[in-house]
């Protein structure tokens, strides 16, 4: 990402700013109870996606997904809602559709999507390294927020292990699509012990690679990168904080 | 620069020293060579010169160890790490950032540096391993190579007078090694660092090397120029293998390709091989060697071509299937030890393809003797040795009698007594007729033990030939870090 000539607007955003805008948007999501408040905010949300432009594009499969999901949602919320005024009911199957059913389905499948649309943009828009060194700067202790680059660090690798484990597997006769509980139970063990062994393996060398290099030496460090807290930035976070405090109000 | 007086070092609950009574004077600009079969301490002296013994791997040490003027009794790690640092095997496991930059100016960060000093120290560090070009770019997406040169770089913006490399080419493909090798000149002969070296790849850093040291059980067997150590001429290596020409075809691919996305991973692959036949798969890291061998498996599925075995089309045959014609060792030890007991292990391939137990357990008896794996069968796996963990890879592929083995890499990180006792194994397995299609990086082995060779690059078959003739088109294209070397 960040080798781009010009970073969308949201990518720039510093990763703090941005982490307050998100918890002011599930604040949002929760509190609202109408289903127009709801499609408000998802539009809103929607907005907000064109500041990320194409970094966001790779999560359009995803949000497909997530919307069967919350059709799902939608319809399992109606079904079984048996308040409110009827609207049409089938007496052989027990089924009845009331107004209360459909406002609390809009209502629960538009708060699940507003979570989810706004985390995912949250992620398709930060770089974790970014983010760790953000917080780092901001005065959370520098050894606690290295975790989340390690974490942003090793997620690649894992997954390219846990294919490669897979493949192992499955070259050796197991056949992972199907099986009994306890044929899972086994797969599952398969897949474990290989994947800790190597973390481990790993962690050692990690350890003295980070200890090598002075990590830990001093309570403070110094940082190539300054990601500053712009005006900009300050301006966004106060305006999610106030817009988000008048909405609830 | 470095002067070592008695050390002896004794993991804790080991009974044996893993390095004994050792004297050592290293002074400052000299390229050293370190090298000794496996277990023999070389990686216990490394961590003694950078510090990590006595201050973080648990044990006892006796004698004394300076390091440009700093005993490392008396500094911590991170105090001698601007002196001393160590880069390790897996380069994967030194890199803790998500960026380049990030990784080399990690070290001068932690050491609390001025900006313009890190900047500085991350350009120069850079620079001088030839990767000003990485910088930007994201660790998960350089190759094995590329991560190997922003090691180095992150410890040389330690700015240390003394950078040991401990197996930095284990995982390299010999034009990366070739390449590590001119980093490695360019830090002796423009910044006078002094270089230590443990490796096995020795034709390659004995040209460079004021001396070579040989340990052996914890003790210096031998400290000399390299001209004059012993056995320092080999004579042209000669590869009689017998081997049947007219033998049975066991596989044939057919203009096998595969796309991942808008890119050909491999293009129009043709190849065929026969009972008793060790073929070697050569190339570039990325050139598509493992993409073929999991697309013969059928771990990968090919966008064009057909495979078959023994004259039968199995494009369409599941992997489960294929696991009774063929078995694969993939390249980590690690990722494919299941069970919790060495015996467990070799059962665990037939018992998937329902072989009856009688027939497996008397096989898997018959291929742990042949193996040298009988004593160990009750233990746990991972308290094998790192050359037993991969004879039980092979054991534990063979159990059910595959006609073709498909292996990848299987002599990453072993010395040369292990990598003989592998490649006995594996001609043991084509003497009884049985087909072996090996990725391996070392033109020596191939050279040995290979009866043909085919070189891929870019995704396509450059040179198909028996061994000799194809080093003699790879050295007429240019491609001599193929091509094996006369060591001494």
């Amino acid at each position: 990402m960040s080798g781009l000539k010009e970073e969308p607007f949201l990518y720039k955003l510093h990763p703090v700013a941005k982490m307050i805008a998100l918890v002011c948007l599930f604040l949002l999501a929760v509190q609202l109870e109408s289903p127009g408040q709801e499609a408000i905010l998802l539009l809103f949300i929607a907005l907000l996606s064109f500041g990320a432009r194409g970094q966001f594009s790779s999560y359009y499969r995803k949000i497909r997904t997530i919307l069967y999901f919350s059709v799902f949602i939608f319809l399992g919320q109606m079904f079984f809602t048996r308040e409110g005024v009827v609207l049409c009911s089938v007496t052989q199957i027990h089924l009845v559709i009331t107004d209360a059913g459909i406002q609390t389905g809009l209502a629960t499948a538009l708060r699940f999507l507003n979570i989810i649309v706004a985390s995912f943009l949250f992620v398709a828009t930060t770089d974790g390294g970014r983010l760790a060194a953000a917080l780092m700067q901001i005065g959370i202790p520098y050894r606690l927020a290295f975790l989340l680059t390690l974490a942003m660090r090793f997620i690649p690798v894992f997954g390219s292990e846990l294919a490669i484990v897979r493949n192992a597997q499955s070259a050796r006769g197991l056949d992972l699509e199907s099986g009994s509980v306890r044929k899972i139970f086994a797969l599952a063990k398969y897949t474990f012990v290989p994947l800790i062994v190597n973390a481990l393996s790993r962690a050692d060398g990690l350890a003295m690679s980070m200890e090598g290099r002075g990590f830990g030496m001093y309570k403070k460090r110094t940082y190539l990168n300054k990601i500053s807290f712009t005006a900009r930035d300050m301006a966004v976070a106060i305006g999610f904080v106030i817009g988000t405090a008048w909405c609830l109000c | 620069m470095i002067r070592v007086e008695n050390l002896s070092f004794q993991y804790r609950g080991r009974s044996k020293y893993a390095i004994k009574n050792l004297y050592l004077q290293v002074e400052k600009g000299e390229f050293i060579t370190i090298t000794g079969p496996s277990g023999c301490g070389k990686s216990t002296l490394a961590f003694c010169l950078t510090g990590y013994i006595p201050h973080g791997i648990a044990g006892t040490m006796q004698g004394r160890v300076r390091v440009g003027g700093f005993d490392t009794w008396a500094h911590p790690v991170h105090v001698l790490s601007r002196t001393t640092g160590l880069v390790q095997q897996d380069p994967e496991a030194q890199l803790c950032t998500t960026r380049v930059e990030d990784e080399v100016a990690f070290g001068p960060e932690n050491h609390c540096l001025p900006r313009s000093e890190v900047a500085a120290r991350v350009e120069w560090a850079l620079e001088a391993v030839g990767a000003l070009n990485l910088r930007n770019r994201a660790i998960h997406t350089l190759s094995g190579g590329e991560k190997q040169k922003v090691a180095i770089a992150s410890m040389l913006a330690m700015r240390p007078s003394v950078l040991v490399l401990d197996e930095p080419t284990s995982g390299l493909d010999p034009r990366a090694t070739a390449e590590l090798l001119e980093v490695l000149k360019k830090l002796q002969n423009d910044y006078g660092s002094t270089v230590i070296i443990i490796e096995h790849k020795l034709e390659y850093f004995l040209p460079l090397s004021s001396r070579v040291i040989h340990l052996d059980n914890g003790s210096i067997a031998y400290d000399r120029h390299p001209d004059q150590r012993p056995g320092a001429r080999f004579d042209a290596i000669t590869n009689n293998l017998p081997f049947d020409p007219s033998g049975r075809e066991s596989l044939r691919v057919d203009a096998l390709s595969l796309r991942l996305g808008e890119n050909y991973v491999l293009k129009d692959i043709s190849l065929s091989c026969r009972e008793g036949e060790i073929l070697a798969l050569m190339g570039p890291n990325g050139a598509g060697k493992t993409s073929l061998l999991l697309c013969i498996m059928g771990l990968v599925k090919p966008t064009a071509g057909k495979i078959f075995f023994r004259g039968r089309d199995i494009s369409r045959v599941i992997v489960s299937q294929r696991a009774r014609m063929m078995a694969f060792v993939f390249q980590n030890p690690n990722h494919q030890i299941f069970t919790d007991q060495v015996l467990e292990e070799i059962y665990v391939t037939p018992r998937n393809l329902g072989i009856k137990s009688e027939v497996y357990r008397k096989a898997a008896g018959e291929i742990l003797q042949l193996y040298g794996l009988q004593l160990y069968k009750n233990e746990h796996p991972l308290a094998l040795s790192f050359g037993q963990k991969r004879r039980l890879n092979l054991a534990s592929v063979l159990c059910h009698r595959p006609a073709l083995l498909l292996l990848d890499e299987p002599l990453v990180g072993q010395d040369r007594l292990n990598a003989g006792q592998i490649m006995q194994s594996i001609m043991r397995f084509a003497g009884q007729g049985g087909t072996i299609i090996m990725v391996c990086h070392d033109p020596r082995v191939v050279a040995k033990y290979c009866h043909r060779l085919v070189f891929i690059e870019n995704g396509r078959i450059l040179v198909d030939k028996p061994v000799p003739e194809a080093f003699a088109v790879l050295r007429s294209l240019g491609k001599e870090c193929f091509v094996p070397k006369l060591c001494g």
